[in-house]
């Protein structure tokens, strides 16, 4: 057991290029960059002040928040967003971008359901917060550049496996193997899928394999993500189960699906080997230990 | 251009990668074990219940002062619909706050709370057959407001 737990943090605090922090931290920002442009927010502000619910990170503001400080809050966000993709003072710029992103989501969900729609972008972003990139014309190996990404997987991990955890703790195995996902579809079914989601109700084996695939792939995840060849086949993997909840169901996982690619695909790269053209010329590690990563 | 870091940065960094990872980690598990929904922080408790074919639903009636009932329609944009999710916590909210959020599901429902003598909130049981046809069981009033 010590063994493994040295192994891990062997492999958290390894060196590594500069580049891949880069390219996970920009990616990522372009998911909340997408995220505060594609919705309107300033709905926030067309709920009642009795209907706001703060159980939330924003509940030290009183009442609900106007549309001009909702802008606001959306026009400098995505400038932030902006700045990082132009790698200009891009630490304080993601730390403005989440922030703002963290705001808005907060206030959206304030209304007396807990909505895990943005959760997890929110979650994984947090410890690249803590990121020192490299600034212009710094390059090579370092352990700066090499925790935060896997930090970002260890989280991303942990909050799926979460996710699974849950349904076996409050529901037992019975979410498998008991009609529950039948009774899901049937009853939650949206009108495009209505067909589909009762051929699969119907059959009991169809039903009980999805209930099963989605809880292992959730359990498992911090295995896939932590070993670098399997890393994108639980991106390909969260695309289906979040896909076909979309399409049966209608609920938007969207941004699951994009954080995991953000930080999935960069990351199952060779570590020499950069995700955009460009920087390999100077991704030849140069005095530094040999990277540990998986 | 490549630069190498001196030790003692590396030591540093390493010393923040175990804070802020672990750290994350175990706030994470913790706020998962204590059931905590304070978002961000949240017990990621998704679809973790059983479904049956047995469900309880909780509906806003708005009844005029001749009688006639309507169905108060929330719209079905994210930030209005889930406020249905206080439905369940109606019956025990100081009747100042009752009044309040009634009026405001009244106007989110272009009703005009004038022309409305009470609101009911109805409790309805409904069992659905392996066919998706959903059928009421029992229906009641669990608290009656005046908008």
């Amino acid at each position: 057991m010590k063994g493994i737990a040295a192994r891990v943090d062997a492999a958290l605090t390894a060196p590594g290029p500069w580049y891949r922090l880069r390219e996970v931290q920009t990616l990522v920002a372009l998911v909340v960059g997408w995220r505060l442009i594609t919705r309107d927010w300033t709905r926030i502000a067309d709920r009642a002040p009795a209907l706001t619910e703060h159980r939330n990170v924003m509940a030290w503001y009183p009442g609900a928040p106007p549309a001009w400080l909702l802008v606001a809050l959306q026009i400098i966000g995505i400038g932030a967003v902006a700045l990082v993709v132009a790698r200009r003072r891009p630490r304080l710029a993601f730390a403005v971008a989440w922030a703002t992103y963290v705001a808005l989501c907060a206030w959206w969900g304030a209304s007396g359901k807990v909505m895990h729609n943005d959760v997890l972008t929110a979650t994984v972003a947090f410890p690249l917060l803590f990121a020192r990139p490299a600034a212009r014309g710094e390059t090579g190996w370092a352990v700066r550049w090499g925790w935060p990404p896997r930090a970002a997987l260890a989280v991303m991990g942990t909050v799926y496996f979460l996710t699974g955890f849950q349904k076996l703790r409050h529901a037992g195995l019975d979410w498998v193997f008991s009609d529950n996902m039948a009774w899901v579809l049937r009853q939650g079914a949206v009108d495009r899928a209505a067909g589909l989601a009762t051929f699969v109700a119907d059959h009991a084996w169809l039903a009980q394999g999805l209930a099963g695939g989605a809880l292992a792939l959730e359990l498992t995840a911090p295995l896939w993500l932590a070993i670098r060849p399997t890393r994108a086949l639980f991106a390909v993997a969260a695309l289906v189960m979040h896909t076909s909840i979309w399409l049966l169901l209608g609920i938007d996982y969207s941004a699951w699906v994009l954080t995991v690619a953000a930080v999935t695909v960069p990351m199952s790269l060779r570590a020499d080997r950069p995700l955009f053209p460009g920087p390999r010329s100077s991704a030849r590690r140069e005095s530094v230990p040999a990277p540990v990563e998986a | 251009m490549s630069t190498s870091v001196p030790a003692t940065s590396d030591d540093a960094q390493r010393r923040l990668a175990r804070r802020v990872t672990y750290g994350t980690v175990a706030v994470l598990l913790l706020v998962a074990l204590s059931g905590l929904e304070a978002w961000p922080l949240t017990s990621f408790r998704l679809f973790s219940t059983v479904r049956t074919g047995s469900t309880v639903g909780l509906q806003l009636m708005a009844v005029a002062p001749d009688g006639s009932r309507q169905p108060v329609r929330i719209p079905a944009d994210q930030v209005m619909q889930t406020t249905t999710h206080q439905f369940a916590r109606l019956a025990h909210t100081r009747p100042e706050l009752q009044r309040e959020k009634v009026r405001a599901w009244l106007a989110a429902a272009d009703i005009d709370p004038a022309t409305v003598a009470q609101v009911e909130l109805v409790r309805t049981s409904r069992s659905t057959d392996a066919a998706g046809t959903s059928h009421v069981t029992a229906s009641t009033v669990v608290v009656t407001v005046t908008p």
